[in-house]
C-alpha cells in the first residue's frame, strides 16, 4: 500500500463499528490524482459504508480520511464537498421536483461568492455569477447529452439519464474527486457502454480522481487502473484488474467465480 | 411576577397530590399508548387522536342524557362506537394518503383534528357540559389521614389491567404479531401473509378503546367536559410518548406516568409557576429531543442513505 | 447582445414602475370611495397575503413542516403594540401591574415599530428554527407548535410585559391600505427574488432530498435558518399590522386555530406557488368574512335562523380535507402566474383570432 505524496485522498485504517456489527474494518485507500479506482464487493461489503465515510454522511468509529494531506475525517457532508469531493448515491437521490438544470445549478451554489443580501437585491455580481453558472450547467449537461431535457422534471426522466443527471449535478460541485455509486445500475449494454467512455471522458476533461463503486464487471475490468475487493468490511485483494480476475479469494467470494466476466 | 417559592406541604396535601398525579398519569398513559401504537405502525402523529378523546366523552354524555341507558351500558357503548370512529377515520382520512409525502398525511391529520373539534362544537354547543358522577365512583375510602374517592383507585387500577390485556395482544397474540410486524415493514410483512390493512386497523381500534376509556375516566374524574378539552391533553400524551420512546408501548406508559404526575408535582410545589402548567410538557418536549430524541426507552435508531 | 439585455432591462423596470403607480392610485381611490367594512377586509387580505407567504416560504420551499407561525405573530403584534401605544394608554390598560420600563415611558412612530418587530420575531425565529435542524418533519411540527405555545404562556404570564391574559387595548390604528399592501408587495418580491435565486434552489433542494443537498455543499443549518428566520419576520411584521389594524390583541388569539387558517391559506393555494399563495390568502379572507353569515343569527325572508358557531372552520376544516386528499398540490401546485403565462394567454388569443379571419 504505496502512500505517495502525490495522492489526493487517502483513507488510512478505517473502521465503522455499528453497535457489536463491524461494517467496516481496516480499510486503507490511496488514490492518486487523474486516478480511476474501482471499489468491488458482494452485496453487504461495506463498499456504499465506505463512501458515507468518505463524504461525511458517517463518521468512522477508527482511522482518518486524508485530502490533499488535509484531515476532513469527521467534517459534514457539505464541508467536505467544499474541499473537493463529490458522489453520486446507489438509490439515486435528485432534487425531484426541480428541473435538470435546477439539479445542476444546486451543485454550484456552494462555489457562490454573491451574498444573500446581492442575490436578493439583483446586484452585478450576483448576476454575472448566476449567467455563469448556468452557463456552465448547460455545458456539463452536454457533457452527459442531457442538453434536450434541460427544462424538464427530473422526476420525468428515465431512469438511465436520471443516473447521468446525478453525475452532471456532482460535477457541478466542481470537485477533485469523485465517488460514483453503482451509476451502471438498471443500464442496459448500450447504456453502460456510454457510460464508461463518459467516466472516462469526465476523468480527462476535468482533471479529476474517480472511485467507483460497481457491480457490472464488465465497467470495472474495463476502465478501472486499480480495484480493491471488499467482503464482510475487510479488504481481501487490491490490484490491476487482471490480478483480481484471477484472484482466489475474490472469486470466492462472489461465489464461483460466475459474474466476473471476461472482457 | 413569577413566584418560585416552595410550597410547604402537610402529608395530608402531599399524599392528596400523590393520588392526583397517579390519576392524571394513569389517564395520560392510556391516551398515549394510542399515539405510540399509531405513530409505532404508520410513522404518523394522529393529531385526531385527542379528538377521539373528546368524542367519546360526549357519547357516553349523550348514552345518559338522551337515550337513559344504565351508565355501565353507556360506557360501553361509547367505547366500541370510539374504537369503530378511530377505524373509519383510518380509512377515510389516511389509507388514501399512505403513499403520498409524509407532510400532506400530517395536514391531513391536523385536518381531521380540527374539522372534528369544530364539528364538536357546531353539534354538542361551546359550552361545557356536567359529565354524570354514578355513585359506584363516589364511594368514600379512607388511607390513613387521607380521604378519596373510589375513582381514584379504579383509574390506575383500570390501567394496569388494560395493559396487561393489551400486552398479551400484542405479544401473544396472532393479531398482536401482524401488528408488531406491520411496525418493521409493510411489504415484508406482506409477504409473510401478514394483512397489513387490517393490522392497521386493530392498531386505531385498540388505540382508540383505550382513548375512550380515559375519556370516560376523565369525565369522571373533572366532570366538565367541551368540544376543545381534546387539543391540550392530546399534544401533551403524545409528547409523553416521545418521551417515553416513540413506538414503545412501555414508553408512552412511562411518559404518561411522568408527564401527569410532573405536571402535579409542579403545580403542587411551585404554584406561583402554575400558569405554566401547559408549558411543562413542550419545554420537557424540546429539551429531550435535543438531548435525547429517542425518549427514555428509545426505539433503535435507522440509518439513513 | 448586451444592448438587447439592457433594453429588456429598461422595459420591465418601465412597466414595474408603471404597474406600481397604477396599483396606488387604485388604493388611494379605494381608500376614499369604500366603505370602513371593506376597507378592513382588504387590508387583512394584504396581512394574510404576507403571513401565508412567510408559512409558504418555510413549510412549502424549504419543506421545514413549522406550526409555529401564531407564535411569531404574536411576538411582532406585541412588539408593535408596545412601541406604538402612548403611555397614557398604556397607564390605564395595566392596571393590574404597570408596564415595565423604558416601555412604559416610549411611544414610537409607526415604520420604527414595525422594523423592530420584524427583526425580533426573526430572531425568535432563529430561536426555535436553530434547535429543530435535525429534527424530522412530524416532530419538527410538534415542537414548533410547542415553541408557539411556549410563547403564548410566555405572554399570559408574563403581566408586567405583556398584561397577561387581560391583553392590549387602545393600539394605535396606524394600520391603513398603503402599509399593508407595501407590506403584501415586498413579501412578495422578497420571495420571487428569494426562490428565484440560487439560496432558493438551494432550499428546494432541501425540501426534496436533504442528504442530497449536504452532499451537495449546501449548508442545511445556514438554510434552514435563513428560512425560519425570513418567515418568522415576515409574520411578525404581519402581526404587528394585524394589531396595529384591529386595535386589540391577547395571547388567546394566537393560538392553534390562527395557525391552522396560515396552514390552510398556504395549502389551498399550492404550498410552492407564491401566486397560490397570494390568491387563496385574499380568497380565504374574504370567504371567512363572507362566511360569518353561517355564524350569526339572521332573519332570512321572514324566518329566524339561529346562527351555528363554528361552522366556519367545518366548512374551512372540510374543504382542507378534499383538498389534501383529491388536490393535494393545492390549487396552483408549484406553478406561478408570471408575465411569461400572461404573454402565452396573450398570444394564443391573438391566434385563435387570427384563424378566424382567414
Amino acid at each position: 500500500m504505496s502512500k505517495n505524496n502525490d495522492s489526493v485522498l487517502v483513507c488510512e485504517n478505517i473502521g465503522m463499528q455499528f453497535g457489536g456489527l463491524a461494517a467496516v474494518r481496516n480499510f486503507d485507500i490511496s488514490i492518486p490524482n487523474r486516478a480511476l479506482y474501482g471499489l468491488i464487493g458482494p452485496n453487504g461489503a461495506g463498499k456504499t459504508t465506505v463512501f458515507n465515510i468518505i463524504s461525511g454522511v458517517l463518521s468512522p468509529t477508527a482511522g482518518r480520511v486524508k485530502l490533499f494531506g488535509e484531515d476532513i475525517t469527521g467534517l459534514t457532508p457539505d464541508e467536505i464537498a467544499k474541499r473537493g469531493v463529490a458522489r453520486t448515491f446507489q438509490n439515486i437521490r435528485l432534487f425531484r421536483d426541480l428541473t435538470v438544470l435546477d439539479n445542476v445549478l444546486v451543485g454550484h451554489h456552494l462555489r457562490r461568492k454573491a451574498t444573500l443580501g446581492e442575490a436578493l437585491l439583483a446586484l452585478p455580481r450576483y448576476r454575472k455569477e448566476e449567467s455563469g453558472m448556468m452557463h456552465t450547467s448547460r455545458e456539463l449537461l452536454e457533457a452527459v447529452g442531457l442538453k434536450d431535457v434541460a427544462h424538464y422534471r427530473a422526476s420525468a426522466l428515465p431512469y438511465g439519464q436520471q443516473r447521468r443527471l446525478e453525475i452532471a449535478r456532482a460535477l457541478a460541485t466542481k470537485p477533485k474527486v469523485l465517488l460514483l455509486d453503482e451509476p451502471a445500475a438498471g443500464m442496459n449494454p448500450a447504456e453502460t457502454e456510454q457510460l464508461m467512455q463518459l467516466i472516462l471522458d469526465i476523468r480527462d476533461r476535468f482533471n479529476l480522481s474517480i472511485l467507483l463503486i460497481e457491480h457490472e464487471m464488465k465497467v470495472v475490468m474495463n476502465i478501472c487502473e486499480h480495484i480493491t475487493v471488499l467482503d464482510h468490511g475487510e479488504i481481501i485483494a487490491e490490484g490491476t484488474p487482471s490480478e483480481i480476475q484471477s484472484n482466489e479469494r475474490v472469486i470466492k467470494a462472489y461465489l464461483g467465480g460466475g459474474t466476473i466476466a471476461r472482457h | 411576577m413569577s413566584d418560585w417559592r416552595l410550597e410547604t406541604v402537610t402529608l395530608e396535601i402531599f399524599m392528596q397530590n400523590i393520588a392526583n398525579g397517579i390519576t392524571l398519569g394513569s389517564l395520560y398513559a392510556l391516551l398515549a399508548i394510542g399515539y405510540t401504537m399509531v405513530y409505532g405502525i404508520l410513522r404518523l402523529i394522529n393529531f385526531a387522536h385527542g379528538e377521539i378523546f373528546m368524542v367519546s366523552t360526549y357519547f357516553a354524555f349523550y348514552g345518559i342524557a338522551i337515550f337513559a341507558l344504565p351508565w355501565q351500558v353507556s360506557f360501553v357503548l361509547a367505547i366500541i362506537l370510539t374504537a369503530v370512529m378511530g377505524v373509519i377515520i383510518e380509512r377515510a382520512a389516511y389509507r388514501p394518503l399512505r403513499n403520498a409525502p409524509r407532510i400532506s398525511a400530517l395536514i391531513s391529520a391536523i385536518g381531521v383534528s380540527f374539522l372534528m373539534s369544530n364539528l364538536g362544537l357546531v353539534i354538542f354547543g361551546g359550552r361545557p357540559k356536567t359529565f354524570f358522577r354514578p355513585q359506584f365512583f363516589q364511594i368514600p375510602i379512607q388511607l390513613g389521614s387521607v380521604r378519596v374517592v373510589a375513582l381514584f383507585f379504579i383509574i390506575p387500577v383500570l390501567t394496569v389491567v388494560l395493559l396487561a390485556i393489551l400486552n398479551y395482544i400484542v405479544y401473544k397474540t396472532k393479531i398482536g404479531l401482524a401488528m408488531r410486524a406491520a411496525q418493521w415493514d409493510f411489504d415484508v410483512a406482506r409477504l409473510m401473509g401478514v394483512e397489513v390493512d387490517r393490522a392497521i386497523s386493530v392498531t386505531f381500534a385498540i388505540g382508540s378503546a383505550l382513548a375512550a376509556i380515559g375519556g370516560i375516566m376523565w369525565g369522571l374524574r373533572f366532570v366538565e367536559i367541551n368540544p376543545n378539552m381534546g387539543l391540550f391533553p392530546g399534544l401533551k400524551c403524545f409528547i409523553a410518548a416521545v418521551f417515553g420512546g416513540i413506538g414503545n408501548i412501555a414508553g408512552a406508559v412511562l411518559g404518561g406516568f411522568l408527564l401527569g404526575f410532573g405536571e402535579i408535582m409542579l403545580v403542587a410545589f411551585l404554584p406561583g409557576l402554575a400558569g405554566y402548567r401547559d408549558a411543562f410538557a413542550f419545554i420537557l418536549l424540546i429539551l429531550m429531543l435535543l438531548f435525547r430524541p429517542t425518549g427514555l426507552l428509545g426505539e433503535k435508531q435507522r440509518v439513513r442513505t | 447582445m448586451a444592448g438587447n439585455q439592457s433594453n429588456n432591462f429598461m422595459r420591465k423596470a418601465v412597466l414595474a414602475v408603471a404597474g406600481l403607480v397604477l396599483f396606488y392610485l387604485c388604493l388611494y381611490w379605494i381608500n376614499t370611495q369604500w366603505d370602513a367594512y371593506k376597507v378592513r377586509i382588504l387590508n387583512l387580505c394584504a396581512i394574510y397575503i404576507g403571513i401565508t407567504l412567510g408559512l409558504n416560504l418555510c413549510n412549502g420551499f424549504a419543506g421545514q413542516f413549522s406550526l409555529g407561525i401564531a407564535g411569531f405573530m404574536a411576538v411582532g403584534a406585541y412588539t408593535t403594540a408596545l412601541l406604538t401605544m402612548s403611555p397614557q394608554i398604556k397607564r390605564a390598560v395595566y392596571f393590574i401591574e404597570p408596564l415595565i420600563s423604558p416601555l412604559n415611558s416610549i411611544q414610537w412612530g409607526f415604520l420604527p415599530s414595525l422594523i423592530v418587530a420584524g427583526l425580533v420575531s426573526g430572531l425568535v425565529g432563529f430561536a426555535v428554527g436553530a434547535p429543530a435542524i435535525r429534527f424530522r418533519d412530524d416532530y419538527l411540527g410538534i415542537s414548533t407548535l410547542g415553541f408557539a405555545e411556549i410563547i403564548r404562556v410566555v405572554f399570559t404570564n408574563t403581566t408586567h410585559i405583556t398584561n397577561g391574559a387581560l391583553g392590549l387595548k387602545g393600539i394605535p390604528p396606524h394600520t391603513n391600505l398603503y402599509w399593508s399592501w407595501t407590506f403584501a408587495l415586498l413579501c412578495v418580491f422578497v420571495m420571487v427574488r428569494l426562490t428565484n435565486s440560487s439560496y432558493g434552489r438551494a432550499l428546494k433542494a432541501i425540501r426534496d432530498d436533504e442528504v442530497a443537498a449536504e452532499a451537495m455543499g449546501v449548508n442545511l443549518f445556514y438554510h434552514k435558518c435563513l428560512a425560519f428566520v425570513v418567515s418568522a419576520t415576515m409574520a411578525g411584521i404581519g402581526g404587528g399590522l394585524l394589531g396595529n389594524l384591529i386595535t386589540t390583541i391577547d395571547p388567546n388569539m394566537f393560538r392553534f386555530p390562527l395557525t391552522f387558517t396560515v396552514l390552510m391559506m398556504a395549502v389551498l393555494g399550492g404550498l410552492g406557488s407564491i401566486t397560490g399563495s397570494v390568491i387563496s390568502a385574499t380568497v380565504i379572507t374574504i370567504a371567512m368574512e363572507a362566511l360569518r353569515v353561517l355564524e350569526e343569527p339572521r332573519v332570512v325572508l321572514g324566518i329566524f335562523l339561529p346562527g351555528i358557531p363554528g361552522m366556519r372552520m367545518v366548512v374551512f376544516s372540510i374543504a382542507l380535507m378534499l383538498v389534501i386528499l383529491f388536490y393535494p398540490k393545492g390549487f396552483m401546485g408549484d406553478r406561478e402566474l408570471g408575465l411569461d403565462s400572461f404573454r402565452n394567454l396573450a398570444a394564443r388569443f391573438r391566434r385563435t383570432f387570427s384563424h378566424k379571419q382567414v
